[in-house]
């Protein structure tokens, strides 16, 4: 199932008996596609929308793409622009650009360099990257390593280690027009964590790190504490376990 | 209610648990969602959760992890899948998975029932307990059934509790969801309240 420049592709993409997908769908240029998608790969090289739930092995979007309802896949690279109406849950999601989803986004790993914006919670094993963040709801991850190049915000953020850092270099002066960076969460808890340019309410682990630029009311800790110079926290304590 | 409920950070203490492994068993559905309830304190937004049920969750995930399993195994007990599940009544019986009581006031709402499927068994299971714990009369026993089978999906596998309230000899069944506080009049009495979620999971494990 192929659509030429400029072609809206087709109704609904067949499945096989057992209901897994066959096929890859491939936009060039700009289509549309109607009904589910149910298919191996898909591709958009242009400007692709899908009106239904779409489930794939693999999405590649190269350009922009725009998915009306809900997406599944293994695999999701978006090289551009791409928007996610409802939730998404994408076994290794690479973003380089921007994404944004309505609801919720469940993963196993989520690289991202440029924007990620979810209406919801965000659940994923790895967050990585560098650019804005941002979750409505919480972030429960196991390993966030991430750099902030722009505003940045969740309500909550829960996971094993959490390693925020701050722009630098020649980059950060670009991504400036981002607005302001910096993340901001009411609270944030882990077991190692390490923050820069970050500002909360409260920040419970067992080994804490305020860096650079945070600005934090409340650290509780249970192993180390360590603040730079150039941060406020306004109480810290140790809880004995 | 408050006194059923313990914040996250007594719970971590408590158990010797840290918020990694907290978050991470929340990711992979070993503890429900349901489960973390927010409230507004003077500190700000605390969580808390219903303390039986998570003492008993994390004493079993940590039982069970001494075992070698894998987080995902844990998983698929404590939320198991029973898509394919059937059993006939005669089975049940003989399984012991139901009284002969509890069988027969199942019999008489659905006289012609096949083999039961997940949800039906569920259902028998979770009367079956209320039966056994003398709380309810037979008669009371056929408005479980239709609770849980009018209502339960509702829930879409969400943690929730059956409660039954007796008010005037006539008892009337809900489900509710899992930290909801139910208050009722002071002629009225609610004569139980059970966990459906210890029901699936104690059913899941007759059944393996």
């Amino acid at each position: 199932m192929e659509a030429e420049s400029g072609v809206s592709v087709a109704q609904e993409v067949a499945t096989d008996a057992s209901g897994t997908g066959v096929g890859d769908v491939t936009i060039n240029g700009a289509g549309r596609m109607q009904g589910e998608i149910d298919c191996v790969s898909l591709k958009i090289n242009g400007a692709g929308q899908a009106d239904g739930n779409v489930r794939a092995q693999k999405i590649v979007v190269n350009g922009s793409g725009t998915f009306g309802k809900q997406v599944q896949a293994e695999e999701m690279i978006v090289n551009g622009d791409s928007s996610i109406a409802l939730g998404a849950g994408i076994g290794a999601l690479k973003v380089k650009g921007r994404l944004s989803i309505g609801g919720g986004l469940a993963a196993h790993e989520v690289d991202v360099r440029g924007e990620l914006k979810v209406g919801g919670d965000i659940e994923t094993d790895t967050l990585t990257g560098e650019g804005a963040f941002t979750a409505a709801g919480m972030i429960n991850v196991g390993v966030m390593d991430i750099r902030v190049w722009g505003s940045s915000r969740a309500t909550e953020i829960g996971g094993e280690t959490i390693r925020v850092g701050a722009a630098r270099g020649f980059g950060q002066t670009i991504m400036s027009i981002f607005g302001e960076k910096r993340l901001v969460a009411d609270s944030i808890e882990g077991d190692e964590i390490s923050l820069e340019n970050t500002t909360a309410k409260v920040v419970r682990g067992v080994k804490v790190t305020i860096g650079m630029g945070c600005n934090v009311e409340l650290v509780e800790y249970t192993e180390s504490y360590d603040r730079a110079a150039d941060s406020l926290v306004g109480e810290a304590r140790k809880i004995e376990v | 209610m408050e006194s059923d409920l313990i914040s996250k950070k007594d719970l971590l203490q408590h158990t010797g648990i840290s918020y990694g492994q907290l978050y991470r068993w929340k990711r992979k559905k070993l503890i429900p969602e349901e489960w973390f309830v927010r409230k507004s304190t003077f500190t700000g937004q605390e969580t808390f959760f219903p303390r039986d049920k998570i003492l008993a969750r994390i004493e079993r995930i940590l039982g069970m992890k001494g075992d070698d399993l894998s987080l995902d195994d844990i998983a698929d007990v404590v939320s198991p899948d029973f898509g394919g599940v059937s059993l006939a009544l005669a089975q049940i019986a003989e399984e012991g998975l139901a009284s002969a009581s509890a069988v027969s006031v199942f019999e008489s709402v659905h006289p012609d029932a096949g083999p039961l499927v997940f949800g039906e068994l569920l259902s028998l299971y979770v009367l079956d307990r209320l039966l056994a714990a003398g709380d309810l009369s037979l008669e009371e026993g056929r408005t479980v059934l239709a609770t849980i089978e009018d209502a339960y999906a509702s829930f879409e596998g969400r943690d929730c509790d059956l409660v039954c309230i007796r008010r005037m000899g006539v008892a009337v069944c809900l489900l509710v969801s899992t930290a909801a506080q139910v208050g009722v009049e002071a002629g009225a009495r609610m004569v139980a309240r059970i966990s459906v979620q210890e029901s699936v999971e104690a059913l899941g494990a007759r059944l393996q």
